[in-house]
């Protein structure tokens, strides 16, 4: 193997297998569970869908729903899965049977997760808050189990790391969506002013929106701050401690958008993914140093 | 066609995650692993590049739209209601839950244009009864669709929905759908800039 093989062989080795506190995946396990439940407890009806009127249906593709195993389940079969899926998710969050009920809950959320556009969509629903339950709950649920008394082990790191980086991806790719699309220009003053001016409705209209309207300098830094929030958030990934600064300012900025753009991330709570939890709980520096004096 | 394959890819996740599981404590678990890890950086590396749908591997397209031109006429649909008294009223924004306002819109934007008569009848009728049971249920001081388990804690939708201002005040007789035009830098100035065109009217026989 040449040098730079190796560097590179040391390097994955270090960034996916370096050893890891399990407290990291049992709390991941938990946030995503926990906040999955809370989205299904906030569309309690969602199977009910599937008994609305078939001319609502008529124009959906039948391969999407043949992707999402729509299969015209008697509605009351759907409901009943439905409650199997916040079972799952109670069970994965409460450390119970976690793997089988992590993978039962994932499975079922991908089923039913798009059933919130699917009479108007084509695709996913991608801004509703499910997809990182589908994904990372599947990391998760093939994981080693997390015992909190188990020693660091590779098998802690590498699925924590996974998840973390496609929440990431979250951010990051909607950054590059920006710059493919519209290029740096993105972020400039005319364009951020134009979005805001986007969303500036005859319905509905966000309460600061008003404030960006002739204001250069402020909608420069808006799309600065947009294009920083995507990228920086891959920071709280890669930087080790990085998270302090990154995981409030982005809580900030989502909640200044939700102000100046009327626009709400259900997906939000997931930031917590990003806190170095074993850290936080006092249990990285001493688990890391007194493994070797015991061995 | 295009679906299935992205139905393939999900169903490759899914079996490289049991190959890792199926592998743990074994020689070639450290394989299947680096696999499986290797899988989903490809797999969000071509969406993000294709900017295709592969959910739960996604672009993440939100506001990737160019917005630099400027005095730009924007449209979308509306709907109101009308009660026994011939007052136009707003819709309860959770009455046609689990979706939101939002979600219905976007049939009447894609699919009510190239909908039959009867199935925009249809369609309507429902979206009506919907309403008039939501009405009913505040009325009588019940929570209303998705906040009925959480009720405040409630998970909102990802858009802003349009509040009641004019609440009905009695049985519902008719479902209107309008189409609105504004220029967003006019409409800060002047509310009554907005164009209303009626595109459906939907009434109780």
């Amino acid at each position: 193997m040449s040098v730079l093989g190796r560097r590179l062989a040391a390097g994955w080795e270090a960034a996916w297998y370096s050893p890891a506190d399990p407290v990291g995946v049992i709390a991941a396990r938990t946030i995503l569970a926990l906040h999955a439940l809370w989205l299904a407890l906030s569309r309690p009806a969602l199977p009910d869908i599937l008994s609305w009127p078939a001319e609502l249906w008529s124009g959906v593709d039948p391969w999407l729903l043949r992707r999402f195993a729509i299969l015209g389940l008697p509605v009351a079969v759907e409901q009943a899965l439905y409650l199997v899926m916040i079972a799952a998710l109670v069970a994965t969050a409460a450390g119970i049977v976690p793997r089988l009920a992590g993978l039962t809950a994932a499975l079922l959320v991908y089923h039913f997760a798009p059933l919130e556009d699917i009479l108007a969509g084509t695709g996913g629903p991608f801004f509703r808050g499910f997809t990182l339950a589908v994904s990372g709950l599947v990391v998760l649920s093939v994981a080693e189990r997390p015992r909190r008394d188990a020693p660091p082990s590779p098998e802690f790191r590498w699925p924590l790391v996974i998840v973390q980086i496609l929440f990431a991806c979250t951010y990051v790719l909607s950054g590059v969506s920006k710059l493919v699309s519209v290029g740096p220009a993105w972020a400039s003053a005319q364009n951020f002013e134009g979005l805001v001016l986007g969303m500036v409705m005859p319905e509905t209209r966000p309460v600061l929106a008003h404030l960006f309207v002739d204001q250069p300098l402020l909608c420069a830094a808006g799309g600065l701050a947009g294009l920083a929030m995507d990228f920086g958030v891959a920071a709280a990934v890669l930087v080790p401690g990085a998270w302090r600064i990154v995981v409030p300012a982005v809580a900030v900025t989502h909640v200044l958008i939700y102000f100046v753009m009327g626009v709400f991330f259900p997906g939000a709570p997931l930031l917590l993914l990003l806190v170095d939890w074993p850290r936080v709980l006092g249990r990285s520096h001493g688990r890391t140093v007194d493994a070797p004096r015991t061995a | 066609m295009l679906q299935a394959l992205r139905l393939l890819t999900f169903l490759a996740f899914v079996a490289l995650a049991l190959g890792v599981a199926r592998s743990r404590h074994t020689p070639s678990a450290r394989r299947w692993s680096d696999l499986f890890i290797g899988y989903v950086l490809a797999f969000n590396l071509f969406v993000a590049v294709s900017q295709t749908d592969g959910w739960p591997f996604s672009p993440y397209r939100m506001m990737a739209v160019d917005s630099r031109e400027r005095g730009v006429t924007r449209s979308m649909v509306a709907f109101r209601v009308v009660d026994a008294a011939g007052r136009e009223c707003d819709v309860d924004p959770l009455a046609w839950s689990p979706l939101f306002p939002m979600a219905v819109m976007g049939w009447y934007e894609v699919r009510f244009p190239r909908a039959s008569a009867a199935e925009r009848q249809a369609a309507a009728s429902f979206l009506l009864d919907r309403a008039e049971d939501a009405r009913r249920r505040r009325a009588a001081g019940e929570r209303v669709g998705n906040e009925r388990l959480l009720g405040p804690l409630t998970a909102w939708d990802v858009n802003l929905s349009r509040a009641v201002h004019v609440a009905p005040q009695g049985p519902l007789v008719a479902f209107r759908v309008y189409r609105l035009r504004w220029v967003a830098e006019r409409l800060l100035e002047d509310e009554g800039s907005v164009q209303r065109e009626l595109l459906y009217e939907h009434r109780r026989p």
